[in-house]
């Protein structure tokens, strides 16, 4: 069954075609949010609101865009305002003794380059690092990231070029690219 | 000259950033084992959405209670007690005549 006939049938209530939507579209989003935090307990609370969210407000979803991006949207407004009620106490050096390196298994990478790796990117500000994300790992056209983001184009090509700019200026700080 | 300069640079930012790129490709795979059960999310939507509905049919009940009331104790009060007779008869009659039919329409269409 095709994304479109799913998204109805889970309009009109069908609750076996709204799993099967959400679990279709689960690690795209479950993907971003890791990215976006590098703490399991973080993603877990922001996953778990997104998709309830999602739930709740399906029947205002126009199936313009796809379902995972209506998600990576409601994903985005949450984390921004999980960051406005912790900003006192989130800092990157909060972050960094809980950066959990359990997937570096499968990189090339030794588990101190996997931490610094995931660190350069948690030191970038979230609007940048969402529209990095969306634009480097999951191949959104700049159109679609300003219609996440909520902000003109223009802006995104240089938020991104400007995230690429701190990567490599952070990249050369911690010895990973030669000055 | 300068031209010549810009080329190089722009050359070497480019280099630069594939060699970022690539490092940065290494987490792209990134997961953690995350407790989400989708079944129990759509629940507590579920249940979410019937309290919403009922608190809107709460106040809607209310509001009708009230306004009714307030109709009647106007009539009374202007001293048409006979009208007050007709008006809780009509409405006694109405009333149940509008709203089993429509209630019940309401729930063919929810099922």
């Amino acid at each position: 069954m095709n994304e479109l006939d799913l998204i109805e049938k889970a309009k009109k209530g069908n609750k076996s075609a709204l799993n099967e939507l959400i679990c279709y579209n689960l690690p795209i989003v479950k993907g971003y949010i890791i990215k976006m935090t590098a703490n399991p307990d973080i993603s877990q609370d922001i996953l778990q609101e997104t998709l309830l969210k999602g739930v709740l407000n399906i029947s205002k979803f126009k199936p313009k865009a796809k379902f995972s991006t209506y998600l990576i949207t409601i994903a985005t407004n949450v984390y921004r305002d999980f960051l406005r009620k912790n900003k006192n106490i989130m800092s990157i050096e909060n972050l960094e003794h809980e950066i959990v390196c359990d997937s570096y298994e499968e990189s090339s990478l030794s588990k101190f380059e996997y931490s610094e790796i995931i660190k350069i990117l948690l030191s970038i500000s979230y609007e940048k690092r969402a529209a990095f994300i969306l634009k480097h790992y999951y191949g959104y056209k700049y159109e679609d990231i300003a219609k996440i983001l909520k902000c003109p184009v223009g802006t995104i090509r240089s938020r991104i070029h400007n995230c690429i700019a701190e990567i490599i200026s952070e990249m050369k700080v911690r010895g990973f690219l030669d000055e | 000259m300068n031209e010549f300069k810009d080329k190089e640079k722009d050359i070497k930012f480019e280099q630069e950033k594939k060699a970022a790129l690539n490092k940065m490709d290494e987490i792209k795979n990134i997961d953690y084992d995350l407790n989400i059960n989708v079944f129990d999310i759509i629940s507590k939507a579920e249940d979410i959405k019937a309290k919403k509905q009922e608190r809107k049919e709460f106040v809607l009940f209310i509001i009708t209670i009230v306004s009714i009331m307030i109709s009647a104790l106007v009539i009374l009060f202007e001293g048409y007690g006979e009208i007050l007779y007709t008006y809780v008869i009509v409405v006694a009659v109405a009333l149940p005549v509008i709203s089993i039919p429509t209630a019940l329409i309401a729930k063919s269409k929810e099922a």
